[in-house]
């Protein structure tokens, strides 16, 4: 049973294991984490739960002024009951989701969402969207991990969440579930929406198409989604706006209207008599309008946006595909899908594979870069080898040295490896590899391991008789001095020799 | 009563021993003003990258410190520093070090270095006695060794805590060329072999061994061609040369240089010269005069042009490397100007100005002509080494306001003949008089020269009134002497003045009055330094302007991407237009090298001239050496040609990187002055989109900012900037019912 809570709480543990590696040197986190892999405590629980603890501190006191001084905020019973066993058994340090409603909003119709979404959402706090006593930060931390937006039916979101609240929330890595109806949608999110690329379309403005079977107001549109790294889901039942996207390419499209449709203002189509039953320029044409549209920030902090109301009770039954589509997003979002961390980062000369990471390199030598991947699997609940065969290593000083593709090597229990060597190039400085991963929909992995490399001492060239081409001097110098000595010989006795001769004859 | 002769000579040798004690005493104390005014620190720039390098040196070995390859400099290139330096002053400084801990002295390294300097002058004056008195007597060295001893113009280099190769290398300067004049005068290979060790020692303490390299072989050169050759200086030369070239080509970064580069192919060729005479003189003893002169004549002249033709080719061929800038720039004050700004940009590099030469050397420097006036008559064969110095050492001198400093031991040394000599005629107040004719001594032949002793001549019979000249010769004497002492009194008063008010500052530590006279420390350059070593964190990689490389490497041991060893212009280029370019275009530069701090130092908050701004066409000239297309000169002054930073600063100037770095923040909502450049800065806050600031001293002396993350959704940072200030935000429905210009999706 530990064991299994234990387990449990590895899930947002990982999620943040990017963080955790950036601590300290690499094999100070790995060794333990292998080893104690077994005993279930591995660093990154150690680090993050401290971490956590200092949140969750404040959290708790906050939750607890909140739920003594607003009388509106509600934690929503049926919630609460449904979810209250499992909060019990968790413990306290865990994803804190907030659901953020207005008075309109009937949680009891979302029912089977949150039953979907109950093992990605820790704890849940249902938030009235007049509490004026919410807010997204305690002393600057962010109170809660994820943020599930209702489409309210007030105009303004209030001061909790303005476009620039809810951006340093996602800049602090907190991760925004956003659902919006084309009456409803805030300005504050479509602001925040608008930084990221995604162009909603203004109120009362709805996607149609007049082709295929899209209801009596052409406005129920069946779609596949068209990101099967998200979500494969098909038959999507979907009724609502839709944004036009910037070529960021952080943006990752979930859904694409179909190259018939098009959204334009239905009101002013209904306001407007005279000309009922045409209607103004659409607003977007064609497979531009994207009624689903996901983001994730550099921080891997993670955005998905669905301009429609598809997550009732009711749509859920009688779509499937909109239930299949709807779970990918939130554990897309809530980071139990799509996670690939970097379990380790090594480079060593290939001739001494033991040492590992050394600061400091000589030029030409061979090199071995390597790193393991893993991949969180939310059905396992557990770290799985992450394949791929587009992994790339930069080794960069100011421009490019090398662009190598990596070779998986490997596999430990969790993670493949992925692996290169080559040559140092021929220049000294500090270089660096540039590990650059970022595939849509997936965590992106951006590290930079830095290493010097030095040029060669004077010792270590080859010594002057090992050169053949040297001989020629060194025989040359040897001969003189030779020659010299026999100078002085022959100088100091022989000439004597012959002097004395000389001069006895 | 009578004294023995050996009674005088102890009382000489006691008096001499004495009065050189007390000048190296005078001359190590007047070079503590900067430890009893300030602290013991470390002076100005150089001297933190010697003290650096000494102190890995002093933690590592000499092995690592011979192939130290230092990461912490120039980022991301690297410095092959164990290679690219001159070891001499650490390795000095390392053994005294180690000695000293041998007799149980743990002295610090640092208090090693800031002493290094002042310890050796007192070694210089010593070298000085030694080479003057072979110039004429003891007397004159004595005095020379106390000129050498307090001359403002060696003191500028010396004083405590500057801590720089010339701290050592006048020394080793002084007593090759004492080494020399004795093998040349004593034709021993002994002591060619000396100058040779010491020649070899000056080689690893300071690139201006060149001089040394020069000086020597133009000294032999000038006697061959005054008919003056003969086997001493065959024997003292051969022995110099062959030994010392091959000792200076054991310093790494010398190595090859010796018979590769231009500087050196002239010792080479009085090399082969020397060897020609030689052999020339050795035929001229076998053959008649008429034969020598028209067959080895016509050959030497034959094998000489077919040398320089040699030399020609190779080093039109490339096999010999040219002259390098650095030495075009001593011949044409204007050529650095034109093509190598790095080099032009140094003020130390600048021409020197007419009052410096007084300033420096005060009244020797009008001894100076009248000591080699006085030379000229005499004229011995190391007399003509003097007169060469002379003229070398002041044509350098005015090239070149650093070279000031070779300069001034030759004007000790003439001046102190000069005042000997008139010592030696006007300081005699014996009853005997002397002929009036006489005012040109005649030399004592070598070694037996005793200070003081007066020369005499033998007409004494003939003069007629005695005792009327005796006593107008008293006058005289007494007014020429009482004067000279008035003089000598004044340049004591001068040099102590000199040093304590213009060469005794740190440059680290500014100091200032307060308005009641008391003295005020400013302290914001160790205060930003201090900064960055705590809250920065350990591979932080900072941008600055070159100048500040070796203070931020040594005060605050963070990584520079360029410092004073400007062995890379590309590289200094590119910080260079980084700085002068706007931010759009300087954020990819600061990106690319890792950048994540820029420290600018911004005088015009207190009036500090020294500042970047005042600095910063030299970024732009250097930055546009490399890149004439992207920054010109000419956009960042005014249409008027005038250099202004308010409010008609031109757009260049006012979008440069450096421009906002500095005044950011500064004269918001209202104007402000500018102290330094007297222009009121105009009340229109900065935008700074790229960087934010992080830190900015007490006197707003220093600045640092912060070079921001790329953004988080992937905008440009001014975008983003210009979202979270709420500049973007439009109000109403409008603002959405407008497409914004978005590329769009493919």
């Amino acid at each position: 049973m530990a064991n299994n809570e234990r387990r449990k709480k590895n899930a947002p543990m990982g999620k943040r294991i990017g963080h955790v590696i950036r601590r300290g040197p690499f094999h100070q986190i790995i060794r333990p984490f292998r080893q104690n892999r077994n005993l279930q405590v591995s660093p990154f629980s150690r680090v993050w739960t401290r971490f956590e603890f200092h949140l969750s501190s404040g959290h708790d006191t906050n939750s607890t002024a909140l739920h003594n001084t607003s009388p509106t905020m509600l934690f929503v019973r049926t919630l609460v009951l449904a979810m209250a066993g499992l909060v019990a058994a968790k413990p306290p340090v865990e994803a804190r989701t907030a659901v953020i409603v207005d008075k309109n909003t009937d949680l009891a119709q979302y029912s089977q969402f949150f039953d979907d979404a109950e093992h990605l959402l820790d704890t849940v706090t249902v938030i009235d969207v007049k509490d004026k006593s919410f807010d997204l930060f305690t002393y600057g931390y962010q109170a809660y991990d994820m943020v599930i937006l209702f489409p309210p039916q007030v105009k303004s979101l209030g001061p909790a969440l303005t476009s620039r609240k809810l951006l340093e929330f996602f800049n602090k890595g907190g991760h925004i579930l956003s659902i919006t109806s084309p009456e409803h949608t805030p300005e504050s999110i479509r602001d925040f929406a608008q930084e990221m690329g995604i162009s909603m379309a203004p109120k009362f403005h709805k996607l149609v198409d007049h082709f295929g079977e899209t209801g009596p107001n052409h406005d129920s549109l069946t779609l596949d989604t068209v990101n099967s790294v998200i979500s494969s889901a098909e038959n999507v039942v979907y009724s609502g706006s839709a944004a036009y996207l910037s070529n960021n390419p952080q943006l990752v499209p979930l859904l694409t209207a179909p190259s018939t449709s098009y959204v334009y203002d239905y009101k002013e189509d209904e306001e407007d008599e005279e000309n009922a039953g045409t209607m103004g320029t659409p607003w977007i044409t064609g497979s531009q309008g994207f009624p689903a549209v996901g983001f994730q920030g550099k921080n891997n902090a993670r955005f998905a946006w669905v301009g429609g109301d598809i997550m009732t009770n009711e749509q859920y039954t009688a779509h499937p595909g909109n239930r299949q589509f709807m779970k990918d997003v939130v554990e897309w979002v809530s980071v139990a899908k799509n996670v690939i961390s970097p379990e380790y980062i090594r480079h060593n000369l290939a001739a001494t594979p033991d040492v590992l990471n050394e600061k400091i390199y000589k030029v030409n030598e061979d090199i071995t870069y390597s790193v393991a991947l893993t991949e969180w699997d939310n059905v396992k609940e557990d770290w799985v080898p992450f394949i791929a065969d587009d992994v790339q290593i930069e080794f960069t000083m100011l421009n490019p040295y090398y662009r190598l593709t990596l070779e998986q090597t490997g596999t430990t229990n969790f993670s493949a490896i992925y692996s290169t060597t080559f040559k140092i190039p021929d220049q000294h400085g500090v270089f660096t590899f540039n590990l650059d991963y970022k595939r849509p929909g997936y965590t992106f992995i951006e590290e930079k391991t830095r290493a010097t490399i030095r040029h060669t001492a004077n010792d270590e060239w080859p010594r002057s008789w090992e050169i053949t081409n040297s001989w020629v001097y060194l025989t040359s110098a040897v001969m003189v001095v030779i020659a010299w000595f026999l100078f002085v010989v022959f100088y100091l006795f022989v000439g004597k020799a012959d002097k004395e001769a000389v001069h006895k004859q | 009563m009578q004294l023995s002769a050996s009674t005088v000579k102890s009382i000489n040798l006691l008096l001499k021993v004495s009065i050189l004690l007390t000048i190296a005493g005078a001359a190590v104390s007047s070079r503590l003003f900067s430890v009893i005014r300030f602290e013991s620190i470390i002076h100005e720039f150089d001297p933190w990258f010697n003290f650096r390098a000494s102190k890995y040196l002093v933690n590592n070995s000499y092995y690592k410190f011979l192939n130290w390859f230092d990461d912490k400099t120039w980022y991301p290139l690297g410095r092959v520093t164990g290679g690219t330096l001159y070891p001499g002053l650490m390795v000095t400084s390392g053994v005294i070090h180690k000695l000293l801990r041998m007799v149980a002295l743990p002295i610090d390294i640092r208090n090693i270095c800031v002493m290094m300097a002042p310890a050796f002058s007192g070694l210089t004056a010593y070298a000085t006695y030694l080479f003057t008195s072979e110039m004429k007597d003891q007397s004159a060295g004595l005095l020379a060794a106390a000129f050498i001893g307090i001359a403002p113009g060696y003191i500028s280099r010396s004083v405590a805590g500057s801590y720089d190769n010339e701290a050592i290398a006048i020394f080793l300067l002084m007593i090759t060329f004492y080494t020399w004049i004795k093998a040349l005068k004593m034709g021993s290979a002994f002591w060619g072999a000396v100058c040779a060790a010491f020649y070899f020692y000056m080689v690893a303490a300071w690139g201006g061994y060149v001089f040394i390299t020069n000086m020597i072989p133009l000294h032999v050169f000038v006697l061959i061609l005054m008919g003056r050759y003969n086997d001493r200086i065959y024997v003292a030369y051969s022995t110099w040369y062959a030994l010392g070239t091959l000792a200076s080509m054991q310093i790494p970064f010398v190595g090859f240089l010796p018979i590769r580069s231009s500087e050196h192919m002239a010792a080479l060729g009085v090399f082969g010269l020397v060897q020609l005479a030689a052999f020339a003189n050795y035929i001229k003893s076998q053959v008649t005069p008429k034969q020598f002169k028209y067959t080895v004549g016509l050959s030497l002249v034959g094998l000489i042009a077919i040398a320089f033709a040699g030399l020609v080719g190779l080093t039109v061929s490339g096999v010999i490397a040219p002259w390098t800038g650095r030495f075009y720039s001593l011949w044409d004050t204007g050529y650095a100007k034109i093509h190598i700004p790095i080099i032009a940009s140094v003020s130390e590099h600048q021409p020197t100005a007419w009052p410096a030469f007084f300033f420096d050397t005060q009244m020797l420097i009008w001894l100076f002509p009248a000591g080699v006036y006085l030379i000229f008559q005499e004229l011995r064969d190391e007399h003509i080494f003097v007169i060469v110095y002379s003229i070398l050492g002041s044509y350098f001198a005015g090239v070149m306001v650093r070279l000031m400093l070779t300069l001034t031991p030759v004007i000790c040394v003439s001046a102190a003949i000069a005042i000997s000599t008139l010592l030696d005629v006007y300081g005699d107040f014996s009853t005997k008089t002397k002929g009036d004719t006489v005012l040109v001594p005649k030399y004592q032949p070598l070694g037996h020269e005793k200070p003081g002793e007066v020369v005499e001549d033998d007409e004494d019979d003939e003069t007629v009134d005695k005792a009327a000249k005796f006593t107008l010769g008293l006058v005289a004497k007494g007014a020429v002497i009482v004067s000279f002492l008035f003089y000598l009194g004044m340049f004591v008063y001068h040099c102590t003045w000199v040093t304590s008010n213009a060469y005794s500052s740190p440059s680290v530590v500014l100091a200032s009055r307060m308005p009641d006279g008391s003295q005020h420390l400013i302290d914001d350059y160790r205060e930003a330094y201090y900064w960055l070593r705590m809250n920065t964190p350990e591979d932080a990689r900072i941008m600055s302007w070159w100048d500040y490389g070796y203070q931020i490497g040594g005060m605050a041991d963070r990584t520079t991407l360029v410092d004073n060893n400007t062995w890379n212009n590309t590289h200094i280029a590119t910080v260079g237009k980084a700085m002068s370019s706007s931010e759009e275009v300087a954020y990819p530069i600061l990106r690319q090298h890792d950048v994540d701090y820029v420290l600018v130092i911004f005088g015009g908050h207190l009036g500090y001239s020294g500042d970047d701004i005042n600095k910063f066409l030299w970024m732009v000239r250097i930055a546009e050496g490399i890149w004439p297309d992207e920054i010109k000169e000419r956009n960042y002054f005014t249409p008027a040609g005038e250099y202004k930073v308010d409010d008609k600063a031109s757009e260049a100037m006012k979008n440069s990187l450096m421009y906002k770095m500095s005044y950011y923040r500064f004269a918001e909502g209202t104007q402000k002055p500018d102290r330094v450049r007297n222009q009121w800065i105009p009340p229109t806050p900065i935008e700074l989109n790229t960087l934010e600031e992080a830190y900015t001293t007490e006197n707003w002396l220093v600045r640092l900012y912060k070079v921001k993350d790329l953004d988080n959704l992937g905008r440009d940072l001014k975008s983003a900037k210009s979202f979270d200030t709420g500049k973007a935000k439009k109000k109403g429905k409008a603002a959405y019912s407008e497409k914004r210009a978005f590329e769009l999706r493919e």
